[in-house]
């Protein structure tokens, strides 16, 4: 059993090990760059060190209010970064695009509460229509070394810039995140385009969810735009109101659209998802007629269609995806009968469209079950039964946990133990004995069939 | 099924002796092999989100080579790194609106067969939080139930019964014990 659970979360874990050394790397080398400084001579550090205390003098009184405690950065698509000491005024404010340098050029919030600052900046980003039912996501990051401190203004902050939102009467979708362990991927990124880390951390934990979109591709996204894209994609950010698309056509538009374009009265297996292209949002637009499969993208702001393409299925395959498939049901009714099985345990089935067959698997008492099934004809491709891996009820081979025991505590000399557990092991063939006695715990590994005492072990008992 | 017997090597003497070699990449390396399932495990079960805990068991090795000098060579070192993965995991504790879908989650993951996944689902969602810290912690973590009976701080007594209980329900389940 301990093997068998060791296993189980073993292969979940894939090997990441390369990442763990190149952090390592990374690490030496900052050592060897601080070493390296050691090298300079005594006289200049004594020269710094003179240089520093004049300076110090000075700069001593203003030291605790710029002294940096908290980095926040507000994301719509102005970009801004504002660093605060530990009483959350103000020390600096920076733009870090060019629309945001719109937003705060005459503003000075120096030493001013954060509140304040967050007040002024929103309201000049409603005012300046970056936000509004149109655009009404707002990401903020909060940056601190404590991870509680910065959870807690990441929800103060939070619910302060809903409350600013909904005084203007907007529908916001705030996101909000804490960095505490800055990931140098995100670094990197931000670096790379000219983003602020926040909206770096947020497009990662959007690409774990959506791997098939790029990260060249939404760095210049809004964040309303992003978070139109990930829909009903469980990204890992906290998230409060959701992304308006009223900028958009909509689903059926854009079905309608691609529709007519087609010529297509009765689409089949229709899809449509949020996708972007060039810069752009798009709907994409996926179905099947009888002959064809389409595809077509069309530009969700004013409803053209950027791209579209018409596949003709292969006719010499027999298997071809005609839409015409049988349903679950039958197809499950199908592998039953065969198999002559009426109540069957974890049945799942699963229809693979570009095989053209369902593939249905099931337990009965004895055995495993695994068929596939043409999807068209319902004719049974192949199937497989075999002995499921049950535990065998006649054990004669061992020795009784009552002999186990006895063993135990007759080698130990113990008559009376308290909280005694026997447990068999039978991949290792035997049995674990734990008990205590008198200020002692007890531990025996027995061999399940011989009797044989393989280990044992005594300590004192703590408690 | 490849049948690894990595398992075997889970105790605190071997451990022990890796640590004492850990600037070595290689044993660094068979150290992370080693241990990565009992701390995928734990975190997972503090965490009950995969990229949350896959991401714990990284910063959990980056920390144990970083402060391996706080290591006392006290000869119990799976209680050492049991804390480090308590403490990382619980510090990424967020406010999460969704609970954990544990057919979602084994959609996300690859898992090698069926029996697995049924194991898997049992651990997860069919026992209780306590039993699953009790079963893992003596089977994975390799601690004693004394020992459990401290971390949870819940009394022996209980902690007997209740491991007793959940064997037994794996038993029931029909896992080759």
């Amino acid at each position: 059993m301990k093997e068998k659970i060791y296993n189980l979360f073993d292969e979940q874990v894939p090997d990441d090990f390369a990442k763990i050394l190149s952090q390592k790397q990374k690490e030496r080398r900052f050592d060897y760059m601080e070493k390296k400084t050691n090298h300079w001579g005594l006289f200049w550090k004594l020269a710094i060190a003179v240089f520093l205390i004049v300076i110090m003098g000075g700069m001593i009184f203003s030291y605790q209010s710029n002294q940096l405690y908290s980095t926040i950065e507000l994301d719509v698509n102005p970009s801004i970064e504002i660093k605060v000491n530990k009483k959350d005024r103000v020390i600096s404010c920076t733009a870090l695009n060019e629309d945001a340098k719109d937003i705060i050029k005459d503003m000075d919030f120096k030493d001013a509460d954060i509140d304040l600052a967050l007040n002024a900046i929103i309201g000049s980003m409603v005012t300046k229509g970056y936000l509004n039912d149109i655009t009404n996501s707002i990401l903020i990051s909060v940056d601190n070394k404590d991870e509680k401190e910065a959870e807690a203004l990441r929800q103060r902050l939070s619910s302060k810039i809903d409350a600013i939102l909904n005084s203007d009467k907007i529908e916001g979708s705030v996101l909000s995140q804490t960095i505490t362990n800055k990931q140098s991927e995100a670094e990197e990124i931000a670096d790379k385009y000219h983003i602020s880390l926040g909206k770096a951390e947020y497009i990662l934990e959007v690409i774990k969810n959506r791997p098939l979109l790029k990260v060249e591709d939404l760095v210049n996204l809004s964040i309303n735009e992003i978070n139109v894209l990930t829909q009903g994609a469980e990204v890992n950010i906290n998230k409060q109101g959701n992304a308006s698309t009223k900028a958009y056509i909509g689903e059926d538009k854009a079905k309608e659209i691609a529709f007519n374009h087609a010529g297509v009265k009765n689409p089949e297996y229709v899809e449509v998802e949020f996708d972007t292209e060039d810069g752009l949002i798009i709907y994409e637009v996926e179905f099947y007629d009888n002959t064809y499969e389409y595809d077509y993208e069309i530009n969700a702001i004013d409803g053209t269609i950027i791209k579209n393409n018409k596949e003709k299925e292969d006719k010499k395959d027999n298997n071809v995806v005609t839409g015409n498939y049988i349903s679950e049901t039958k197809a499950k009714e199908i592998a039953l009968n065969h198999a002559g099985v009426k109540n069957p345990t974890n049945l799942t089935i699963e229809l693979d469209r570009e095989d053209n067959e369902y593939s249905v698997e099931f337990y009965d008492d004895t055995y495993e079950y695994d068929y596939e099934i043409n999807a068209t004809t319902g004719k049974i491709i192949k199937y497989d039964k075999e002995r499921e891996n049950k535990p065998t009820t006649n054990n004669t081979k061992y020795i009784s946990e009552a002999k186990a025991k006895e063993i135990a505590l007759n080698h130990a000399g113990v008559k009376n133990p308290t909280n005694l557990t026997i447990e068999l092991d039978s991949e290792d063939n035997e049995y674990s004995v734990e008990f205590y006695n008198n200020g002692y715990e007890y531990d025996y590994e027995i061999n399940a069939t011989t009797g044989k005492i393989i280990k044992y072990d005594k300590e004192r008992d703590h408690d | 099924m490849v049948k690894t017997s990595r398992v075997d090597n889970l105790d605190n003497e071997h451990i022990e002796e890796l640590l004492s070699d850990i600037n070595n990449d290689d044993t660094f390396h068979e150290l992370y092999l080693l241990l990565k399932s009992p701390i995928y495990a734990l975190s997972l079960t503090i965490l009950k989100h995969r990229e949350d805990a896959l991401d714990n068991v990284q910063d959990v090795f980056i920390t144990i080579m970083n402060s391996i000098d706080n290591y006392h060579n006290d000869h119990k070192p799976m209680n050492w790194i049991f804390t480090i993965t308590r403490n990382k995991a619980i510090s990424k504790l967020r406010k999460r609106k969704e609970s954990f879908d544990i057919d979602d989650y084994i959609n996300k993951v690859h898992f090698s067969n069926k029996e697995d996944i049924i194991l898997f689902k049992f651990l997860m969602k069919d026992l209780s939080e306590e039993e699953r810290n009790i079963i893992l912690l003596h089977l994975l973590w390799g601690f004693k139930h004394r020992e459990i009976a401290d971390i949870l701080d819940i009394n022996l007594s209980t902690i007997i019964s209740k491991y007793n209980r959940a064997i037994k329900k794996l038993k029931e389940m029909g896992a080759t014990i």
